[in-house]
């Protein structure tokens, strides 16, 4: 899941703050789990625990913030973002059938030029 | 099969108090996400866990190379152990503080230790969550003296040594009702018994919370030949025995099990019996609508369901739903909620000439077809006989389709094909395969 090979800058910083890792728990530590964890505070003490909702969501709030702004400041980003996986897979299979087409006109150009030549 | 006003019901609906609405909705709320994403294998995410399943949890160094995170509750104390250098587990113990210490952590087969396994062969904390569910519930209700001094209680059940006796009641029960199916207790690192057939699970047999916290739950065993409650003062409360089936595609007869007993079911989709086969005429001959049903509750004297509930599940997977697939007949989708009572909406001549067929016919005839319709071919197989009402109804020149088409009618219990060939739901797992032999042959 977490592959470290993102060669985009912003999306590398993304993944960083977004996909949980056991090893360096702490800073990246999961959504859900501390979602869970924060529910039950409520409901184990409404009164006193009014602010742990509040914190364990600001700081996944202060997270996402992150992410948008790394996402706002980088054109190629979004870019890369605007299709999913299998998109993405299907753009590049239309890409290369493309220059395929282009590669056989340059070859069919090429056989005329030369054809022209000998004459 | 079954019949419904004869059960003893043992559930009466109960709505919590006002004031308990919020916390159970946030109760709901957190089991959801529990169960969606407990988390990576970390101890924090471990004692988060622990404390809302309501276990006190700690942890200790106990050496300079291990860490021990503890978690206890009336009944259970389980030790992890984990390496400190990389956090991963090392052993896992499980102990019962009650007089039970028999109680079997470990799978069926390889003997593999459940905890330890849920903590270190999976990438998150799904199987851990589970089993630790399955073991806090069997805590939180087990009625049994913890401390001492107090004055003995009278009502008492060990819901751990009930759960570790019921197997061996179970494989008497099935022996003396003739059902073949295997019972294993904790497979693939999850708490439960299984029902097998050839070593692929078909259900499951398990102990869990209701939503009516005073409902009764009464020590069921099989002793000499029947489901007995050996004493009254067995008894504890908020949990029940459940029955789920793994075949998503399961149907009952509406009618054959009280409402209140199906735990996961769907009135609004009932199997719509509809023949797509031009070549057979089908007559619809179900007394009862077939509804989705995979989950039952079968405390106390309900347990006596389970033998009809597998009787019948052998029969639907089996035979019914074979059967009804051949005829091309596909469940519902979700949303379609019509329901058809005429068996056959083919439009071919030959279905339209034999439609007098087609029409529901009442129980009581039990599958005997009426002469007037019958039809057989004559023993060298060339010329088809016909009855009156065929001949009469019959357009005068030849259709294109040559083969006689045998009549196929189906009802809940029994299947007729043509007038020879019969199948009922009482009869053999070998008997009930030569039948399906004997019909795709016709069919197809």
């Amino acid at each position: 899941m977490a592959s470290s090979s993102l060669s985009n800058a912003s999306l590398a910083q993304i993944e960083a703050l977004l996909v949980p890792n056991a090893q360096s728990s702490g800073q990246s530590s999961e959504f859900i789990p501390q979602l869970y964890y924060a529910l039950h505070q409520v409901k184990k003490d409404p009164n006193s625990s009014v602010n742990s909702l509040e914190t364990a969501t600001s700081s996944i709030r202060h997270r996402l913030k992150q992410c948008k702004s790394h996402i706002a400041e980088s054109e190629e980003c979004r870019a890369l973002l605007s299709k999913t996986p299998e998109e993405w897979e299907a753009a590049l299979r239309q890409r290369q059938k493309d220059l395929a087409v282009k590669q056989q006109v340059f070859a069919r150009l090429e056989r005329q030029i030369r054809d022209l030549g000998d004459h | 099969m079954i019949h419904a006003e004869a059960r003893q019901r043992s559930q009466t609906p109960h709505s919590p108090p006002m004031s308990d609405a919020y916390a159970e909705t946030l109760g709901q709320m957190i089991c959801l996400l529990q169960e969606y994403k407990p988390g990576l294998v970390t101890l924090e995410n471990i004692t988060r866990l622990c404390k809302t399943l309501k276990l006190e949890s700690f942890t200790d160094n106990i050496d300079n190379e291990t860490i021990r995170l503890s978690t206890a509750s009336k009944i259970i104390v389980i030790d992890m152990d984990f390496h400190k250098s990389d956090k991963q587990v090392k052993d896992v113990k499980l102990v019962l503080a009650s007089n039970f210490d028999n109680f079997n952590y470990y799978n069926d087969g390889d003997n593999g230790n459940i905890l330890f396994n849920s903590l270190s062969c999976f990438p998150n904390l799904q199987t851990f969550y589970y089993n630790l569910r399955f073991l806090t519930t069997l805590d939180t209700h087990s009625n049994i003296e913890t401390e001492p001094g107090i004055a003995a209680k009278r009502e008492k059940l060990d819901l751990f040594k009930y759960f570790t006796e019921l197997p061996e009641y179970l494989r008497a029960y099935f022996k003396d009702i003739s059902i073949d199916l295997d019972i294993k207790t904790n497979v693939d690192n999850r708490f439960g018994v299984y029902l097998t057939h050839n070593d692929k699970a078909v259900a499951q047999v398990g102990i869990e919370e209701c939503q009516d916290h005073d409902h009764r739950f009464y020590e069921f065993g099989y002793r000499s030949s029947g489901w007995i409650n050996e004493s009254p003062d067995n008894v504890t409360t908020g949990v029940i025995l459940t029955l789920q089936f793994y075949d998503i595609n399961m149907h009952i007869p509406k009618e054959a099990i009280p409402h209140d007993l199906l735990l996961d079911w769907d009135a609004q989709r009932p199997y719509t019996i509809v023949n797509h086969c031009r070549s057979t005429p089908v007559s619809n001959d179900f007394t009862s609508t077939l509804v989705p049903a995979t989950k039952f509750n079968i405390s106390n004297e309900n347990i006596e369901l389970l033998g009809e509930l597998l009787q019948w599940a052998g029969w639907w997977q089996q035979i019914l739903h074979p059967v009804l697939q051949i005829i091309k007949c596909p469940a519902p989708a979700p949303g379609n909620e019509t329901k058809r009572r005429s068996s056959s909406n083919s439009t071919t001549i030959s279905a339209q000439r034999r439609s007098s067929a087609t029409r529901r016919r009442r129980s009581s005839q039990k599958g005997r077809r009426p002469s007037m319709n019958e039809s057989s071919m004559v023993k060298d197989g060339v010329v088809p006989e016909f009855s009156l009402s065929e001949v009469m109804s019959q357009p005068v020149l030849e259709d294109e389709d040559p083969s006689e088409p045998v009549d196929l009618a189906l009802n809940e219990e029994y299947i007729q094909l043509g007038p020879g060939s019969r199948c009922d739901i009482h009869m053999g797992v070998h008997e009930w395969q030569e039948f399906l032999t004997k019909l795709k042959g016709c069919v197809a």
